[in-house]
């Protein structure tokens, strides 16, 4: 059964390495074929052809789509086609759009403004060597030999140049619609002046960054999109099969570049620079990205998006049919030639169809392949299946239910697809935002209103928006329909297109099992960290960022009608379960734990152990959790219900859950702390915590505190609403003292202390004063590896940050993970680096320590897990939590896993 | 009397400025090799501290791009006056290696090749009004399997720790590490 699990990766792997590498077969089968050495800086043959002209022979398409024949490798004769590449001497482009302000002597009209990228915004390699230089044309022709390296530069520079300009008129429309002709009853996510900021396409600090396509990388059957470098590459084999053969391909991997860009264009905000005094533009330290580094459920969506660019720009339900079918010649492998992105293509399986209740729907057909209907893979580019099919299907019905000015099938499609960049850019915009405004509504600096400093409607706020997009709160199929369909209602229904209406959409996202919420939370749910008050957008109704062009925002949540509500099933939290027996998964092996970090650090994650307190050489690989060790757990979550749980995610990171025994001691315990208190530098005390009682665990006589007061900070019935931690502001003499924020968010483990007469459960940093009288150097993450925000609460057991959570993509009815992805026919399953956290353990503890650690989980379709409205309840209490409560355990079901250390 | 005066002062200053040009013309020149000459040998203490410390009064690179090798300290965050900000920690001169010792040593024996740590802006992040150093690099490497990597990254300028990385490359097709799971299950304690 192992056997098959491989198979199965093997068969995704394959798919992709056909599409990345399956082009170089095409090079053998061409008429006219110039080899070209990658080491010779030579040029293969030019031609004068097209002279004075700047146009190239191009292959419109990929020789599958060309030829309506199932070819293995690449033959354009006869299809080439002579197109506008560039004026440029160079393969290199800038780029810009049209950006629209109201007329200030008439506001009824627009003015359309080309902004233009002040540096190229597109470059063109043949791979990423240094010494490669970018290609130059000859007498104003791109003409070169057919399937020579220059040949295929130029057609990769043709289709991403295609579809950067298709993306950049979409994206005019998109701002000229939402910002100056919708009904304002949205703030829009749209950045609202791009003009300023440039963050239409990537830019740092206002300054255009080039996005760099290197079409023959040296990669053997893949191809990446590097966010850090803007690079794109696509790979090629020996054979001749070069992914950029089949520009549908092409399509889909700028598609990652152009989520990227969507994602991040409100994270450069035009202000004075505190630098210089000047007005400039100024990018957040961090970006946001769709998907981290395993499966979850973000990734799955930008390999959806992804895959509808190509249908953008191609009209055509299938993707990379050239490449799956290449590669399947190549592995003597049954790719089934493409991957569908409509359920009326033949490769489906039975059962299959766009008749009502088949579908591709959530949270079912997570692991579907199409050609393998029968085997359970968890993978983002099985479950894009239902982004993409969905996205598809929307575009259909918009063509066919709005009404456009021309009967022209090709403008429609410009039309409707524009229609749905706009969601993508708005939905995008949104849950990107690491400013945390949400819309440029709420900037002081857009506004000139610094009351708006504080002002946060998305991501918690400034300094913690990353955390929240990535880990705590980040995109999944849940957050991100709610958001696109809340902007379906008021953009499309609403505005563009009422002939399609709120009750289709509904039906739409139905039909897909995504219509995953109860409210479009369409009044907003801010909160001003100021104030520490909530906000809503009618706070700021009738204001404007351009001239007449007020907000008009809804008191009132949208509610979705119920009725619509068919295949979504919606289960609550407490149906997720930890299984009675088998709790936990604990990784103790050596080797599997040195090669999991390295991986994991291969992979940029922080998983730095405490050098001589813990580390890899301490495990002993008995299954248990042992002094010194570093071990990878995954809780045994066990779906009592009888529906599917779809985006299953436990968190082991620092959250509110402790409750300072004296609100007036606040300094963290480290020895500078003590000194400073003992010397009066600093008045008060070492703080000391105790555990919050939730789901009446631990009791008041096994050390839980309770308390009532919502309003009162430090309480544990009072949620952090900044997710503060260590305050480093108190300094004296050049003598940092750090203390804690009073409901500072702390590590999730616990330890039981027993003491002559009871047993508690005691913080850790109590219990290694106090029973083990461990110096702050004996602790993990001492003081020499963390500074200031040393916390003696992961003194014994620590969580590595970056690996923190993890995500279980589905799990069936009374079923766990492993049973589900095992399914009815094998016999084992394996984890990686996404279904486990990371934690060390201090070598000093002595074996028989009793430890608790609270994870926090919840998955994508809980009733009860971002909201608590129940049907009956007044239609004034429908919302969404706050993005503060995901601080605490609302939003959680509370996972408590017990353990004891042993040798 | 006062635009006269204003007049004056303004041909005394070129006057001045003019004559100092004509008298000492090789002076200047000279001045400008020897800071070149340093600037390539090497002072890396002074240097370190003249960028580390200086509270940015000159453009940065955001209003001139042209010099952008320029690696100025910019100050990022919330913040009302640059002089009232403390900073938390000290700028080390190694925390490039330090950095890369630390990922050295927990990808084991793995051989990485062309491991490339690119540094792009130097600044200090504040937080009501407590400064810390901080270098935002892109790392760009190859893994023992034979792929480029790449990601950002903050670093702490002391210490050469990872504050927080990002953008990390997206590879179509993946194959992760994996961990047979049955033989690592954990039962419930009695």
């Amino acid at each position: 059964m192992g056997e098959r699990i491989r198979d199965k990766k093997f068969t995704l792997g394959i798919k992709w390495i056909a599409i990345l590498v399956g082009f170089s077969g095409l090079q053998y089968g061409c008429v006219g074929i110039t080899e070209v050495d990658p080491a010779d800086s030579g040029r293969s043959a030019v031609s004068t052809a097209l002279a004075g002209s700047n146009q190239a022979y191009i292959y419109p398409d990929n020789p599958v789509a060309l030829t309506g024949k199932n070819v293995t490798k690449a033959n354009f004769s006869g299809y080439l086609l002579a197109q506008f590449i560039t004026a440029n001497n160079f393969l290199e482009t800038k780029c810009g759009l049209t950006e629209y302000f109201p007329d200030p002597f008439n506001n009824t009209q627009l003015i359309p403004m080309s902004v233009t990228s002040n540096d190229e915004c597109l470059i063109v390699l043949n791979d990423a060597s240094t010494s490669t230089e970018v290609l130059q044309s000859n007498d104003e022709s791109w003409v070169f030999t057919t399937d020579s390296d220059e040949f295929y530069q130029v057609n990769t520079f043709y289709h991403v140049n295609s579809i950067l300009d298709r993306y950049l008129e979409s994206m005019s429309f998109a701002h000229k619609y939402v910002h100056l002709e919708s009904n304002g009853s949205l703030p829009p996510a749209t950045k609202y002046k791009f003009s300023e900021t440039g963050s239409y396409w990537f830019t740092e600090n206002g300054l255009t960054k080039a996005l760099k396509a290197y079409s023959k990388c040296y990669l053997e059957l893949n191809a990446f999109f590097s966010p850090a470098l803007d690079t794109l590459c696509f790979g090629y084999d020996d054979s001749g099969f070069k992914l950029v053969q089949d520009p549908s391909i092409i399509y889909h991997e700028v598609g990652h570049a152009i989520v990227k860009s969507l994602m991040n264009q409100r994270n450069v905000e035009y202000q004075v620079d505190p630098n210089t005094s000047l007005p400039a533009a100024i990018s957040h330290p961090y970006q946001s990205s769709l998907g981290e580094l395993f499966y979850d459920e973000a990734g799955a969506i930008n390999e959806g998006i992804a895959d509808w660019f190509s249908y953008y720009m191609n009209e055509r339900t299938k993707v990379g049919e050239f490449a799956f079918t290449a590669i399947g010649k190549i592995s003597n492998t049954d790719l089934g030639g493409y991957r569908p992105i409509a359920e009326d293509e033949d490769i489906h399986a039975s059962g299959i169809s766009t008749a009502q209740g088949e579908r591709v729907s959530y949270p079912k057909l997570l692991h579907y392949d199409p050609v393998n209907p029968t085997l359970n893979i968890e993978d983002v580019h099985y479950a894009s299946g239902i982004v993409s099919h969905y996205l598809v299907a929307l575009t259909k019905q918009l063509k066919s239910s709005c009404s456009y000015t021309t009967t022209d099938t090709d403008k429609i499609h410009t039309e409707a697809t524009n229609f749905v960049m706009l969601l993508l850019s708005e939905t995008l915009g949104e849950i990107g935002d690491l400013t945390a405004k949400g819309s440029d509504f709420f900037s002081q600096h857009a506004t000139g209103n610094n009351a708006q400093k504080n002002v946060y409607f998305t991501n918690l706020n400034k300094e913690e928006s990353y955390l929240w997009t990535q880990v705590v709160n980040p995109p999944n199929f849940r957050r991100f329909f709610r958001i696109f369909g809340k902007n379906i209602f008021h953009h499309i229904s609403h505005g563009l297109c009422p002939e399609f209406s709120v009750d289709e959409s509904e039906q739409l996202l139905d039909e897909y099992g995504l219509l995953l919420f109860k409210s479009y939370e369409d009044r907003g749910n801010g909160f001003n960290a100021g104030s520490l008050t909530d906000e809503v957008y009618s706070g700021y109704y009738a204001s404007s960022l351009f001239a007449s062009r007020p907000l008009l925002p809804v008191i009132q949540n949208s509610q979705v009608n119920e009725s619509n509500r068919r295949n979504s099933i919606l289960i609550s939290k407490n149906f997720l379960q930890i299984s009675s027996d088998s709790v936990a998964y604990v990784i103790d092996g050596q080797a599997d734990i040195k090669a999991l970090l390295a991986n994991l650090t291969f992979e940029g994650e922080d998983v730095t152990t405490s050098v001589n307190i813990a580390g890899p050489e301490f495990n002993n690989n008995n299954v248990k959790i042992s002094p010194g060790e570093v071990v990878a757990l995954s809780l045994n979550l066990f779906n009592n219900s009888n529906s599917a749980m779809g985006g299953v995610q436990f968190l082991a990171n620092d959250w509110d859950h402790m409750k300072l025994i004296d609100n007036n001691k606040l300094y963290t315990n480290r020895t500078s702390n003590i000194n400073g208190l003992n010397s009066s530098d600093i008045a008060g005390g070492i703080a000391t915590h105790s555990p919050c009682t939730f789901d009446n665990f631990p009791t008041s006589s096994e050390g839980g505190v309770t308390d009532t007061s919502t309003t009162t900070q430090g309480n544990c019935s009072y949620t952090s609403k900044t997710n503060a931690a260590i305050d480093e502001t108190e300094i004296v003499s050049s003598v940092s003292y750090p203390k804690y924020d009073l409901d500072a968010p702390q590590p999730i483990c616990m330890v039981q202390y027993n003491d002559e007469s009871e047993t508690k459960w005691v913080s850790q940093d109590f219990y290694r004063k106090y029973e083990l009288g461990l110096e702050d150097s004996d602790c993990l993450n001492n003081p020499s590896m963390s500074a200031n925000n040393f916390n003696g609460n992961e003194c014994l057991m620590r969580v590595l940050p970056g690996a923190a959570q993890g995500v279980l993509g589905k799990i069936d009815p009374q079923s766990t993970w492993a049973d589900t992805i095992k399914g009815e026919n094998q016999t084992s399953f394996s984890f990686d680096g996404g279904h486990v956290v990371l934690m060390e353990v201090n070598k000093w503890i002595k074996p028989g320590t009793k430890f608790n650690c609270r994870f926090r989980a919840r998955f994508s379709n809980c009733s009860d897990c971002f909201d608590n409205f129940k049907f009956g309840d007044a239609a004034s209490s429908l919302k969404d939590y706050s993005d503060h409560q995901y601080s605490g355990n609302i939003p959680y079901k509370v996972i408590n896993l017990q353990f004891t250390v042993l040798d | 009397m006062k635009k006269n005066n204003k007049i004056a002062l303004t041909l005394l200053s070129i006057c001045a400025v003019t004559s100092f040009f004509l008298i000492n013309p090789n002076e200047e020149i000279t001045k400008n090799i020897v800071e070149s000459k340093k600037a390539k040998q090497g002072t890396p203490k002074l240097e370190e501290k003249k960028i580390s410390r200086a509270i940015a009064s000159i453009p940065k690179a955001v209003s001139t791009p042209s010099t952008p090798k320029e690696i100025q300290r910019e100050y990022r965050g919330n913040f009302s006056n640059l002089n009232d900000i403390t900073l938390v920690n000290k700028v080390d001169k190694n925390w490039k290696e330090k950095y890369q010792k630390n990922f050295l040593r927990m990808t084991s024996k793995e051989k990485v090749k062309g491991f490339k740590i690119e540094l792009k802006k130097s600044m200090v992040q504040v937080k009501n009004n407590i400064g810390r150093n901080l270098e935002h690099v892109v790392v760009s490497y190859i893994k023992p399997n034979g792929q480029p990597f790449s990601f950002e990254a903050l670093i702490d300028s002391e210490t050469g720790r990872i504050v927080q990385t990002w953008n990390k490359t997206r590879y179509e097709f993946k194959k992760p590490f994996k961990i047979q799971g049955d033989k690592y299950l954990y039962k419930k304690e009695v």
